[in-house]
């Protein structure tokens, strides 16, 4: 069955150049002008995923994100041209998994509506073991290997690519990736952080201009890039 | 005769200059004046056994002399007199008398009378005379002063009350007020004064644009002659501040031409960036609608042209939106901090299409700290360097990007291979609207609005030559964020944005 997906947007020419770029790509589209029509259509149609804009007539955008928290998890993608810092953080803080700043290629919206699918339905259940073309993960035994060659990481090393690796494509922010690795304690130690993120990289052969594992979300967190092999396909 | 202002005051150099005709204790003077030198005379001459009467009718005109120089007319007149009774009395048969015995006498003592009275007559006016002019050209050097002061920009209030205390002090009034269209109220000089002031009006052009209102001590009534003065300081002040307006409004229109001159170099840049991209766009997508028998390929490189030109016109919108937000004060940065070297691989991760195959050498220094910043205006800032070091030399020359830091401030590099910029550039291009001699057509907006960025931040940006030829950009950010006036401005900015 094909995934559905809302598209929320009061100008109609862009919910037309998605809903067209998403139905060749085998989604079911269904669109939304305004915050209330987007509601109506969560409460009332099989959705799986919603693309979101934020500067929508009548209720906002981030209120939209916040009355549909209240009573599902539906995955929410907000597709915006507001790109600051402070818009970023206060979607995500109301509960969007993820934001695409207008305008945006397809293919990396394409990426990120299948990151956040996956994790939310492989959340529990995981993969004995991971592949990234070269690279291996093995999470039972904490084994990592790079071009069939084992590598050495620390155990925080570990844990911080294990959180990441689990989670491709999805938009891992600072606070998130502190309390994961780090524990509950933590989540402003964004410094920690790039310091181990940066010793990771040199591990893994990766370089931060031309990365070929871990993009970096300047001011709001990191990703990790590659599907893992068995996930690559399609819907 | 010139004394620099007492401390508190500003710093105005006033004449003050004793004045014959000022009228403080000026009939004491006249008594001593008329009084002393006949009484010096006949002093000096009585002890004498009978003096020739001719020596001392001469020394009584010297006396006359005197008495006219310090006192005036009234003085020397009353000297005349004084001098014309002690000559009778102590120096004529006979003696000790005014009784004339001898006729020559007589006419000596008349001849006497008449040269003493014009003698003093001339003496005096000429010494009236003096006083005028020199009261005039105080007067001149005041109103010049005024004129002076006011058009070469200082604060108009400020030039006023100096013109208020100068009018007390040169012409010994008590309190000066001084109302014009510049000022809130009133400048004042002087002390409390009780009473009812002269009032003159300061009208130019049939309007009236001040008022000068002046207290003399209650003991004397303002002179006719300084009724005039004061109105003719009025007429002064008029055309001073007559003038003062008409070069502010001069001012105000080359502004405005300036500004005209921007905004027609920003309407042409603004059509070039945003037409050229707009063009190609529209002849890639139009012969993609009409064409038939594209190969693969070609139709694959239409489609690549629109993309970039797109991506292309994206980063002029986001200069001309950032120049909309600087013109609405709103280019604020709402700073967190954040990792420099996280900015710069993502910028160089979605330039990469435009860097081809340049080799880019991006060196991070060990421990850089955190910096506050706005991470979407220092993306920007990077992304224009970036852009401008692309668009600016050969395809294929190799680009450097380098981060240094310490405690106090991360600095930033980006150089090239390119043109370089010239020596007389180096500032302007960091004007709105300026490119270099080396660079094509464009707004010139990118580096305008870097610098501004890089500023709001508390940092500086540069340009200096590549050591191996090129360009190169520097830009500075502070590790400490503690300018109140941007935390302020930040706070009403963000909202804004």
């Amino acid at each position: 069955m094909p995934e559905r997906v809302l598209v929320v947007d009061d100008d109609a020419q862009m919910r037309k150049a998605v809903t067209n770029a998403l139905r060749a790509r085998g989604y079911q589209v269904l669109t939304a002008g305004s915050g209330e029509a987007a509601l109506a259509a969560t409460a009332e149609e099989e959705i799986d995923l919603v693309l979101l804009d934020l500067g929508l007539p009548g209720i906002e955008g981030r209120e939209v994100i916040e009355r549909l928290r209240s009573w599902s998890d539906l995955p929410v993608i907000v597709i915006s041209v507001r790109e600051s810092q402070e818009d970023k953080v206060a979607a995500l803080d109301a509960g969007a998994d993820d934001f695409v700043t207008k305008p945006f290629g397809m293919k990396e919206l394409l990426a990120r509506m299948r990151a956040v699918r996956r994790r939310a339905t492989t959340d529990e259940e995981s993969q004995p073991i991971l592949r990234f073309d070269s690279l291996e993960i093995n999470l039972p035994k904490k084994l990592v290997t790079l071009d069939d060659e084992g590598i050495h990481l620390t155990p925080t090393e570990y844990r911080l690519l294990e959180a990441m690796a689990t989670n491709p494509g999805k938009l891992l922010t600072h606070p998130w990736l502190l309390r994961k690795v780090w524990g509950p304690g933590y989540g402003t130690e964004s410094n920690y952080l790039r310091l181990y993120v940066r010793q990771l990289r040199q591990k893994l052969g990766d370089t931060p201009s031309n990365p070929r594992w871990i993009t970096t979300e300047p001011g709001l967190g990191y990703r990790w890039l590659p599907e893992a092999d068995a996930a690559k396909s399609a819907p | 005769m010139y004394y620099p202002a007492p401390p508190g005051r500003d710093n105005v150099v006033m004449e003050r200059l004793p004045l014959p005709w000022k009228a403080s204790s000026s009939w004491r003077r006249g008594m001593v004046a008329a009084v002393g030198p006949p009484a010096a005379v006949t002093l000096l001459a009585i002890p004498r056994e009978h003096p020739p009467t001719a020596v001392v009718a001469v020394l009584f005109v010297l006396a006359v002399v005197i008495a006219s120089r310090l006192g005036g007319a009234i003085p020397g007149a009353a000297a005349s007199i004084l001098s014309l009774l002690s000559l009778n009395f102590f120096f004529t048969s006979p003696l000790h008398t005014f009784a004339v015995a001898a006729p020559e006498d007589l006419v000596a003592l008349i001849v006497f009378l008449i040269v003493a009275g014009v003698v003093g007559l001339l003496l005096s006016s000429a010494v009236q005379a003096e006083s005028k002019a020199e009261r005039r050209e105080l007067e001149a050097r005041l109103v010049n002063r005024l004129a002076t002061r006011l058009l070469s920009g200082e604060p108009s209030e400020r030039v006023l009350e100096a013109f208020a205390r100068g009018i007390t002090e040169v012409f010994d009034f008590d309190r000066c007020e001084i109302f014009t269209s510049f000022s809130s109220g009133p400048l004042v000089a002087g002390k409390p004064a009780t009473g009812s002031p002269l009032v003159v009006h300061a009208t130019s052009r049939d309007q009236q644009i001040g008022e000068i209102r002046v207290w003399s001590d209650g003991r004397r009534s303002l002179a006719r002659d300084e009724q005039a003065t004061v109105e003719s300081l009025a007429t002064q002040l008029a055309l001073a501040l007559e003038g003062t307006r008409l070069s502010a409004e001069v001012r105000k229109a080359e502004l405005e031409a300036q500004a005209n001159q921007l905004k027609a170099a920003l309407f042409s840049g603004v059509t070039h960036d945003v037409k050229t991209p707009l063009a190609a766009i529209m002849a890639s997508v139009t012969s993609l609608i009409d064409g038939r028998g594209f190969s693969e390929q070609e139709r694959r490189d239409h489609l690549d042209t629109i993309k970039q030109e797109a991506e292309r016109l994206h980063r002029v919108v986001n200069n001309l939106l950032d120049v909309a937000r600087l013109r609405a004060h709103a280019l604020v940065p709402t700073r967190v901090p954040s990792a420099i070297d996280e900015v710069m691989e993502s910028v160089i991760n979605r330039l990469r299409p435009l860097l081809d195959k340049r080799a880019v050498d991006m060196r991070i220094g060990d421990d850089i700290p955190e910096v506050p910043m706005d991470v979407v205006q220092i993306d920007q800032v990077l992304t224009n360097l970036l852009e401008n070091a692309i668009k600016f030399t050969p395809p294929g020359s190799p680009i450097w990007l380098s981060a240094v830091g310490n405690d106090k401030l991360v600095r930033v590099t980006v150089a090239d291979r390119g043109p370089g910029i010239l020596k007389e550039d180096r500032t302007r291009i960091f004007e709105p609207f300026e490119r270099g001699q080396n660079s094509g057509s464009g707004t010139g907006l990118g580096l305008a609005i870097s610098n501004a960025i890089v500023s709001a931040h508390g940092g500086r940006m540069w340009v200096w030559d590549n050591p191996l030829g090129g360009a190169a950009f520097t830009f500075e950010l502070p590790c400490t964020s503690e300018d109140p006036k941007e935390v302020t401005d930040a706070r009403a900015s963000a909202r804004g944005r």
